[in-house]
């Protein structure tokens, strides 16, 4: 697969265009299926549009679910910015949400709001970027494929919090059932009033911008797209691939842990089934529909969390079933892979047409 | 003249029903379902979605219904929950126990929409729970297959809580009455073997599990799991098995003896009709046969007319209110006695229970 890895001015035409074909293809796919279903298709999308923009509630419940989205969607997006799969964002996210939840709960419960809560968030970015390290660990060391690594120890995750919360974490006054307590409420982020969404949005908007400006105007930045671009060239104009790898995919870890903080302290406020619901995944569907661009990734995340929240009022209103927005969702990456093939083919038509028309 | 006196009387009487205190009743109700998987998970949610069918069945115009599959996590389950009541639905039934705390947190906020969470523990005012006696129904079964002479059942059983090791306690105990009735030559200390499945429906490992304690020689398997895969497996190695949950003869498992079966229509039907009446108050409902809420599939072909009658008989006990099953001497694996003779567990010690009688193999894992 070839995304991104373009110059700047194909990006932006290309982006238009290859982001409104995917658009269009994931709509038109959405139509097809509504009317098999029997459902008026300009109907259904305008109840998924009510459902997801019309009401100051349905909005703040669309940033609820694009938080962690533009979270995880940063983190494969900068991991894959130096040719990196982070396909570990699920587990990076389920050791940042386990490691807040247990600093939260077991080392820090009475500290004040003041201290506990920055340092509730540091400490998930932290369980994220532990968990990241491994990957890149033996990829330095064992040249061990990070794709597989990442991947399988995102199992890994998922059962060392299960345990935990089945185990030694269990509620002691949950009549045996699984799941941490309650977090302290000096732990829970921040809301908008009289919304769900917290902090874990700021922080993401805030993040994105920041990675924005850092991979154009550092030196850092500089690096990591060089590396991208032609490692080689990187390699020698002696730049130091190893410790950036350790470093990109860290900071890539952190963000997915950060993102499973916001759904602990921001949302749930204890640890329990249901947690880890596939946002990990989805942030790959984020990162490639925003093309790696962490700006773009936001808009992507939002568009994913619009289908996705909107997506349920389809049930409610028109009886249509559940996993509607699973396959808009699909359709819409599908018509992004699509489009991209498309553009390759462009230029080579072209070439073809000149030299069938000389 | 009598026709007006009549009408009068209506309205006076009409009055005196509205301002009657906590009479409200309600020409209508709109019930507002949150389901776990799809509505054909042939387990857990097809079980709900029976229920909602019984209860528009039973109450036709005077109930509206809607429902949202497929809600996993509690951040979702709190969206959706939310939305209902802002559409000023009368009722919400969350049916997982995932979705307590959102469901409790929501509540609070809409202190007029009536709240019902199945499986959980956490109440309000306007938040009742609810769920059914399963135990009871797995007795029967075990009591079944003892009168049938099984006397080495190997359990997939789903999640290490109070629930399942409540349900397979009963099941032994019942499993144990059979063996003695029937006289059958039993190791008394381990009649049914329990392994974990550590989830509450995992296709995969719900065959392979029961394809290895058939294999291992155990002569009837019994299915916990929220998916019929275990029951299925059983079949194809030619060993019976017993349903739980939905009828698992009715998707393909045809060796299964007989399925213990959720049966939440009764429970939704009661609670509608209560907001109609005008008397619904957040309550711990916990029906078993006694109310409805667990019932017995068929009979396979296969189980014998006298055994049948015995457990039907049993199974007219409890809807009587008789239910006995956990009544002392029991002991634990140990022999340490938990149960004193002449004493029942309370519905705490069966809520918290997380020991295993005598007889079971296995053990609990923390």
């Amino acid at each position: 697969m070839s995304l991104g890895s373009r110059g700047r001015t194909a990006f932006a035409s290309g982006a238009v265009l290859s982001t409104s074909l995917a658009l269009f293809f994931a709509l038109a796919v959405g139509a097809i299926m509504f009317a098999c279903l029997g459902a008026d298709p300009l109907r259904a999308y305008a109840v998924m549009a009510r459902g997801a923009l019309c009401s100051g509630y349905a909005l703040g419940e669309l940033l609820v679910k694009a938080a962690p989205l533009i979270l995880t969607g940063l983190a494969v997006a900068l991991a894959r910015t130096m040719l990196l799969w982070n396909i570990g964002c699920e587990g990076q996210f389920v050791m940042g949400a386990t490691a807040s939840a247990g600093f939260a709960l077991y080392l820090a419960p009475d500290w004040p709001a003041a201290a506990l809560l920055p340092a509730t968030v540091l400490v998930g970015a932290a369980g994220g970027a532990l968990w990241a390290l491994i990957p890149a660990g033996l990829k330095n060391r064992f040249r061990v494929s990070e794709i597989l690594s990442s991947l399988l120890l995102n199992y890994v995750a998922i059962l060392y919090m299960e345990h935990l919360y089945y185990g030694p974490w269990r509620n002691p006054q949950g009549f045996g059932f699984p799941g941490t307590a309650t977090l302290p409420q000096a732990a829970w982020l921040p809301t908008l009033p009289g919304s769900r969404a917290h902090l874990g949005l700021v922080l993401g908007l805030g993040l994105a911008a920041a990675l924005f400006v850092a991979l154009r105007r550092t030196r850092w930045g500089y690096e990591v797209r060089v590396m991208g671009l032609a490692p080689k060239a990187a390699a020698y104009a002696g730049m130091n691939l190893p410790r950036q790898t350790l470093t990109v995919m860290a900071l890539s870890g952190a963000l997915a842990g950060l993102a499973g903080m916001g759904e602990v302290c921001g949302v749930q406020h204890l640890l329990q089934d249901g947690l880890a619901q596939g946002y990990g995944y989805q942030g790959i569907i984020a990162a490639f529909l925003g093309r790696l661009n962490p700006l773009g990734v936001v808009l992507a995340a939002l568009l994913l969390a619009a289908v996705m929240v909107g997506g349920q009022g389809l049930q409610v209103e028109l009886g249509l079933p559940s996993s509607i927005s699973v396959i808009l969702t699909a359709a819409l990456l599908f018509g992004f892979l699509a489009a991209e093939g498309l553009k390759g083919l462009g230029p080579a038509l072209k070439t073809r047409a000149a030299q069938g028309g000389g | 003249m009598p026709t007006r006196f009549a009408a009068l009387a209506l309205a006076v009487l009409a009055i005196l029903g509205l301002l009657a205190p906590g009479a409200a009743r309600a020409e209508k109700v709109r019930a507002a379902f949150v389901l776990l998987e799809t509505i054909d998970d042939q387990g857990w949610t097809t079980c709900h979605y029976d229920g909602i069918k019984k209860l528009q069945q039973a109450l036709g115009d005077r109930v509206e219904v809607a429902y949202t599959e497929g809600i996993g996590s509690a951040a979702d389950a709190e969206r959706v929950i939310r939305g209902y009541a802002t559409q000023d639905y009368d009722i919400i039934f969350g049916t997982t126990f995932t979705y307590m705390d959102a469901m409790f947190k929501v509540a609070q906020d809409f202190p007029k929409v009536k709240f019902e969470h199945c499986s959980g523990y956490k109440t309000r005012q306007n938040m009742g729970t609810y769920f059914v006696r399963m135990y009871q129904g797995e007795y029967l079964a075990g009591y079944l297959a003892g009168l049938m002479g099984f006397k080495n059942v190997g359990t997939v059983a789903t999640q290490p809580l109070p629930e399942v090791v409540r349900g397979v306690n009963a099941f032994t105990i019942g499993l144990l009455k059979g063996l003695a009735e029937s006289r059958t030559a039993h190791d008394p200390a381990k009649v049914n073997t329990v392994v974990w499945l550590k989830s509450w429906r995992d296709a995969v490992n719900e065959t392979t599990l029961a394809q290895t304690l058939a294999a291992m020689g155990h002569d009837l398997i019994r299915q916990m799991a929220d998916t019929c895969d275990s029951s299925k497996a059983a079949c194809r190695m030619g060993v019976p098995a017993m349903g739980y949950g939905a009828d698992a003869a009715e998707y393909g498992a045809d060796c299964v003896l007989v399925s213990t079966v959720f049966d939440w229509g009764s429970i939704y039907i009661d609670r509608v009709r209560a907001i109609l009446d005008g008397t619904w108050k957040a309550e711990a409902v916990w029906n078993g046969f006694d109310k409805g809420g667990v019932s017995l599939s068929r009979f396979n072909a296969s189980v014998p007319k006298e055994a049948a009658a015995k457990v039907l008989a049993q199974k007219d006990q409890l809807a009587k209110g008789r239910d006995d099953i956990f009544a002392g001497p029991l002991s634990d694996q140990s022999g340490k006695v938990r149960i004193a003779a002449g004493q029942k567990a309370s519905d705490q010690d069966l809520l918290a229970m997380r020991w295993f009688v005598t007889g079971v193999s296995g053990r609990i894992p923390d």
